[in-house]
């Protein structure tokens, strides 16, 4: 009694329901996906990055005049 | 007759199957759950290299140094073994960081699944020992003054303290006893964690796991087997590449050049610096002048993150419908990396008030959780949504509805 063979697209059917064509248009219409991945989450990337940029040019710059304030 | 002796159906062989090929999983979880499983292959990867390691590394102050020469230059394919395991914890720490905040993102420490991330926090605990003890076994200069400067924080303890930091060096200084002690620990470590996982595991596959609209998802499940085994798989190659590149091109370059000298208790070097994935705490640690008031510091961030899950009030799980909490997230990932930052950095203007800023705001993301979840409340009610129901029926919805209000 070995396994019944099943057909591939009995096999796709039962992934999900609701993700039937995650796969097929990967590549389609990639400037609109990509701009709107960039409009989705631009505020969360300036979070992120803002503070980690914005502290190391202080910091930077501190360092900078403390040399300056030193030299002269 | 045939299905009732299939070997999925034995004791064992059943467990096997139910947790690890026919476990219901969430058919929309992202590549972002990969991580839970990446980091067993890391526990994998270390505890496998460490065992050949121990084969040829002694653990004596005389000869510790040179038997991880003799492994890198005379044991065949001991150079490779090395670098993996040096490498392992960097990568593991890596994987594990994400999996952290993944969980963090998606809510996926809230109710039901609070003893996940609790077991989690005490793995995470348990990686930090190991990988702090195991740093020590090369007995370079970094290795000898790094444990000294971590273990006599335990000096900071009143009354007791001296007498703890003589009992983990197992004399009156970082010495033999103390190498010993440590090799036999990082060696007996792995395997406890091990069976933390499992539990951890066990825990996790009892309600089943959290996915990225933090909603049930019992309507929508595929089996573990082939789907989530495929989407793995990509997980581990890409992560196969990564690892490769800091082994094979770069595998010196998360390590510090001072360990390559051989401990000399005489000699301090210029900065002690522990390993990368330390930098966040040891930043803590330094941005509060007092010895006792750092180590009680370290001792809230683990406080904090064992009691988020208890002390979080939102309604909803995932942070792709929390605005606020989203925000906040990534100031704290922006903050978590300053603290990185600034743990390598030395102690003196601007680097100490930065890192003391950075620290509150990792406290504050904490104090802030109980009363985010209230004001994400309020602002549902007085959205014109919702505003007929309860906090107790908005739970309901969130938690346990496949829809979300509209």
């Amino acid at each position: 009694m070995g396994k019944v063979p099943v057909r591939l697209k009995e096999v796709a059917y039962t992934i999900s329901p609701y993700h039937q064509h995650v796969m097929t248009g990967l590549w389609k219409d990639i400037p609109y996906k990509l701009s709107k991945k960039f409009h989705e989450n631009w505020v969360s990337a300036f979070t992120l990055v803002v503070p980690i940029v914005g502290t190391y040019m202080y910091a930077e710059n501190y360092r900078e005049q403390e040399k300056l304030h030193h030299r002269y | 007759m045939a299905r009732r002796l299939s070997i999925l159906k034995q004791p064992i062989f059943s467990t096997f199957n139910n947790h690890l090929i026919d476990y219901p999983t969430p058919s929309n979880i992202s590549y972002w759950w990969s991580f839970g499983s990446l980091a067993g292959l890391c526990l994998f990867i270390q505890i496998i290299t460490g065992v050949f390691l121990a084969m040829h590394y002694t653990p004596h102050v005389d000869l510790a140094f040179l038997s991880v020469e003799h492994i890198m230059r005379d044991v065949k394919g001991g150079w490779l073994l090395r670098y993996m395991h040096a490498n392992g914890a960097s990568m593991f720490f890596i994987v594990v960081y994400l999996h952290i905040f993944r969980g963090l993102y998606y809510g996926s420490y809230s109710s039901p699944r609070e003893l996940v991330w609790c077991l989690g926090v005490v793995i995470l605990l348990l990686m930090i020992i190991t990988a702090f003890i195991g740093y020590v076994l090369p007995w370079g200069q970094m290795s000898f003054w790094g444990a000294t400067v971590i273990t006599s924080l335990a000096s900071a303890i009143p009354v007791v303290g001296d007498t703890i930091v003589t009992w983990l060096w197992g004399g009156f200084s970082v010495d033999n006893a103390t190498l010993n002690r440590f090799f036999s620990l990082h060696y007996l470590l792995p395997f406890i964690i091990s069976a933390a996982v499992i539990i951890h595991l066990a825990a996790l596959h009892q309600y089943g796991s959290n996915n990225p609209l933090g909603i049930n998802s019992s309507v929508d499940k595929i089996a573990f087997y082939p789907y989530m085994y495929v989407k793995d798989l990509v997980c581990w190659v890409a992560f196969a590449i990564f690892f490769s590149i800091f082994i094979f091109y770069a595998p010196n370059v998360l390590g510090h050049p001072d360990n390559y000298i051989p401990a000399n208790p005489m000699s301090t070097p210029a900065h002690i610096v522990p390993e990368w994935y330390f930098l966040p705490v040891y930043a803590i640690l330094r941005s509060i002048p007092n010895k006792l008031g750092g180590v009680a510091a370290i001792g809230l961030v683990f406080v904090s993150l064992f009691a988020l899950p208890f002390i979080n009030t939102s309604y909803v799980r995932s942070s792709s419908f929390r605005p606020i909490h989203q925000k906040l997230f990534w100031l704290l990932l922006a903050d978590c990396l300053l603290l990185g930052w600034i743990g390598c950095q030395p102690v003196e203007a601007p680097y100490v008030t930065i890192g003391q800023i950075a620290s509150v705001g990792f406290f504050f993301y904490f104090a802030i959780t109980p009363i985010l979840g209230e004001l994400e409340a309020r602002l549902i009610q007085n959205s014109n949504v919702c505003e007929d129901l309860s906090p107790r029926k908005l739970s309901h919805i969130f938690k346990n509805s496949i829809y979300v209000v509209k």
